[in-house]
């Protein structure tokens, strides 16, 4: 078995498997993360200002060979499938083993390459969850239950919640993730089940089998503490950002009272601290117990020329600056990614000081 | 700092008005009020009035907040968006031109601008397309625009540059435009522009008697007119999908006819179809006296412009208005949404909206490889130059024009039009400074405007329902 692994493309939304691939299944070997030239990036701290490696090739590299197994996601920049995607399939046929598809609208042409090919390949449709919902009860949960959601997109919610899990994991905690990213389950993690995403239950069913899927994490995995990344996010906050329909933060909310409430947002809605309280307390019943602001801006002006979700990525100085600004307000505690771990330090007193013996 | 609430009065014909520069909207209100107002220092105050003023201040209007300090709200991030998200080049592959225009920018009428015959080289123009991707990591589509001069009289750098950036950097949807008189289309060029999706601009002022006037070839005395019209025939029947990305650039000398121009463009069946961009003969950096358009112009235009808001309140059908007023129809609709927009007050930290943000939204590359805000900026003014291909950016110039406010920022702080301003450096620029006289004359031109504006929004309201005030 060639473990090789190549990424198919490397942007903002692959990001979390460059950034985490020490945490990869079946001992892939994520050594290569596939570009186009055009999209401004040469290396990996382009795409979200952090550490660089030397990962990242462009598209006809001559570094990119013998791949063994293949992760596509739907490309986050401009690309044409005809062009970038299929023609590298063609170039690598002979080696490539496994391909695991995260592009929805592609996933059928890429599955017919597969078959033609005798090519493994793998989707969401492999991942699914089914519950049994006969029982109608809502359990009450022993673990403690920390939910992240967020204002709008492109807050990388993901990487805040796989932070957060390393952060537990590291210090020995029996830690669980339902992450938001379709890919969660290569990093080991579970994803958000799609049961909730579907139209085949009515929103009483899928509270009753979310909060069922909640218990049987924690019968089946015993852990110490279950993260949950919430998809979208809570609406209606700063009018310059669209938000999304809230109504899975609505469901999960009823399902299960959370024991910590993180938010991801942009870098401009960090603002009214206050508001951003209320609603998250108001309308969900929450605690809010951190804000986590990465370093892109919506561009609300070029959103109305373009009829489309424009963003900005800000420098670091400005993102921390604006922090140490929003943090004299005292509401809520504003972080970035260079004090995430304050916040997960945080927490973990939190949890310590509830002295409960379900608890951490 | 004036205490008086933040407002701005004014009348169409014998009905009143009041705009509440804090909240963005517009209210109608009764003379009593409307003369209580404009009398700041009236004491009397009967009963009547008095209350009026109370109920509109419950509702939040009359605050007397005013903007403390100006400072356009980009300003700390702006080198992150210089660095992440342009999203337009527009370069000017030669300076030279093969027609003598009478109002061109290179006539020799204005300050210190004529015409060249300098090129840009395909090095430079490269070194551009590498700047932009460098510095649009954020953008996927990304407009390539040629300028000159006539551009096509340098085409191999347009085309090879064209190549260079489809090859070089695959991952952009790219979007070419080019800015032309019409006279120097080959087949070897249009299929190039059809085959690579150009949306052209083609300048034409009118029929043959008004467009040659102006537009005369440089080594005769000849006008252009025939030659552009032969061209545009030649795109309509043999590159369709050019014809349908083309549109034409009018412009309206003091000797143009509006009516006659007006006809022709309705009546002439080979350009019916296409869309017009009409503007008057610049005044920026004119050197000596500034063109005044003629009055029967004026008027013919003000009736066009009128039947425009007959088209809004539904007298008139769409099909009656001028091709010539297009344009200034479809911005009237766009501008009768914006007073929905409540707003929460105006920020103590704010900006007039004139400017945009210097070099990310059309950056203008000379021959030279020197950066300004747009084409319609003088590329040999050094207030307004903002880098070039071998220094990148220069920030400090990039700031003082997006705080253009910060001129006489007294003027702006209490100025009832600042949602609606519309001043930039094109129109304050001294080639050496930014000059205050300048921005003195714009502001008297654009609150007329903005005033215009917001008379024609009551009028067109009327007909549906502005809110009343008392
Ligand atoms: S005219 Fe002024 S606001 Fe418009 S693009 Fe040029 S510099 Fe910017
Ligand atoms: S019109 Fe003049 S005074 Fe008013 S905001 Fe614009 S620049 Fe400032």
């Amino acid at each position: 078995m060639n473990n090789r692994t190549t990424l198919l493309f490397a942007d903002r939304e692959t990001i979390a498997l460059m950034r985490y691939k020490s945490k990869l299944v079946n001992n892939m070997d994520l050594s290569n993360a596939v570009v186009l030239t055009g999209w401004g990036t040469k290396n990996l701290s382009d795409i979200d200002y952090r550490e660089n490696d030397n990962s990242i090739r462009f598209y006809n590299s001559e570094d990119i060979f013998n791949i063994g197994t293949l992760i596509i996601s739907e490309p986050y920049r401009y690309c044409i499938l005809e062009s970038n995607i299929l023609p590298f399939l063609e170039n690598n046929k002979k080696t490539i083993e496994k391909i695991f598809c995260y592009w929805d609208s592609q996933s059928k042409t890429i599955e017919t390459f597969c078959k033609k090919y005798k090519i493994e390949f793998y989707n969401n449709e492999n991942e699914k969850v089914i519950i049994e919902n006969k029982n109608k009860n809502l359990y009450q949960l022993r673990v403690p239950i920390v939910y992240i959601s967020s204002i709008s997109e492109m807050s990388d919610k993901f990487l805040c919640q796989m932070e957060m899990f390393n952060y537990f994991k590291e210090k020995g905690y029996n830690v669980q993730l339902v992450g938001t990213k379709s890919y969660s389950k290569l990093l080991g993690i579970k994803s958000f089940p799609s049961f909730m995403i579907e139209n085949y239950f009515s929103n009483t069913e899928k509270i009753i089998a979310f909060n069922h899927y909640l218990k049987y994490i924690e019968d089946i995995d015993n852990p110490d503490l279950i993260i949950i990344g919430i998809p979208g996010g809570i609406n209606g906050f700063i009018n310059e950002v669209p938000g999304y329909f809230d109504d899975l933060q609505y469901l999960v909310s009823r399902a299960t009272k959370p024991d910590i409430t993180i938010i991801c947002g942009l870098y401009n809605e960090v603002q009214e601290a206050e508001k951003l309280s209320s609603i998250i307390e108001n309308k969900y019943g929450w605690r809010l117990d951190g804000v986590f602001i990465n370093n892109m801006l919506f561009d609300l002006q070029l959103s109305k020329i373009y009829d489309k979700k424009e963003y900005v990525k800000i420098n670091n100085e400005v993102v921390q600056q604006k922090i140490i600004e929003a943090n004299q307000n005292k509401i809520t505690s504003f972080y970035s990614y260079e004090n995430l771990n304050k916040l997960y330090e945080s927490i973990e007193d939190k949890l310590i000081s509830y002295g409960n013996e379900n608890l951490i | 700092m004036n205490d008086s609430p933040f407002i701005h009065l004014f009348n169409v014909a014998d009905e009143y008005f009041l705009y509440d520069v804090n909240k963005n909207n517009i209210l109608q209100i009764d003379f009593l009020l409307f003369k209580y107002f404009v009398n700041k220092n009236s004491k009397e105050m009967d009963k009547s009035i008095y209350s009026s003023i109370e109920r509109l201040k419950k509702r939040g209007y009359l605050s007397c907040n005013k903007i403390e300090k100006i400072e356009h709200p980009m300003s700390k991030i702006i080198q992150s968006y210089l660095t992440s998200k342009l999203q337009s080049i527009c370069l000017q592959v030669t300076q030279d031109c093969n027609l003598r225009c009478e109002y061109c920018v290179y006539s020799g009428n204005y300050l210190n601008r004529s015409h060249d015959k300098k090129i840009m080289s395909l090095e430079t123009a490269q070194n551009a397309i590498d700047f932009l991707i460098q510095n649009s990591s954020e953008s996927d589509r990304v407009c390539i625009g040629f300028y000159g001069g006539e551009p096509l009289l340098n085409f191999d750098v347009i085309k090879d540059t064209v190549l260079y950036a489809l090859e070089k950097y695959p991952g952009k949807n790219y979007y070419f435009t080019l800015t032309t008189n019409g006279t120097v289309f080959n087949e070897n060029y249009l299929s190039f522009l059809e085959e690579h999706k150009f949306s052209i601009t083609i300048s034409i002022d009118g029929d043959q008697k008004i467009h040659d006037m102006n537009r005369k070839f440089k080594d005769s005395d000849k006008g252009s007119f025939y030659t552009i019209m032969k061209n545009i025939e030649r795109i309509k029947e043999s590159y369709p999908n050019l014809a349908k990305r083309m549109m034409f650039s009018v412009v309206l000398s003091v000797s143009s006819d509006f009516m006659g121009c007006n006809e022709f463009f309705t009546n002439t069946n080979i350009l019916k179809e296409t869309e017009l961009s009409v503007s008057t003969v610049s005044n920026r950096y004119k050197d000596g006296e500034h063109n005044v358009q003629k009055e029967n112009n004026i008027i013919s235009q003000r009736y066009e412009l009128f039947k425009c808001i007959l088209i809004l309140i539904g007298k008139l059908d769409e099909s009656c208005c001028s091709k010539m007023v297009k344009n200034y129809y479809y911005k009237l609709r766009e501008h009768y949404k914006q007073f929905y927009i409540t707003e929460n007050g105006v920020k103590p930290i704010s900006h007039p909206s004139g400017p945009c943000i210097p070099g990310a939204f059309r950056l203008f590359v000379n021959v030279d490889g020197n950066f300004f805000p747009c084409e319609k900026v003088s590329e040999i003014s050094s207030v307004s130059k903002i880098g070039d291909l071998k220094n990148g950016f220069f920030y400090q110039n990039i700031n003082t024009i997006l705080n253009i406010g910060k001129l006489g920022d007294d003027m702006c702080k209490e100025c009832w039009a600042y949602r609606y301003c519309k001043v930039c450096v094109a129109s304050v620029d001294n080639l050496t400074n930014l000059s205050i006289e300048k921005k003195k004359d714009c502001c008297k031109r654009i609150k007329k405007e903005v005033e215009m504006m917001m008379k024609e929004y009551c009028f067109v309201s009327k007909y549906n329902a502005i809110e009343e005030g008392n």
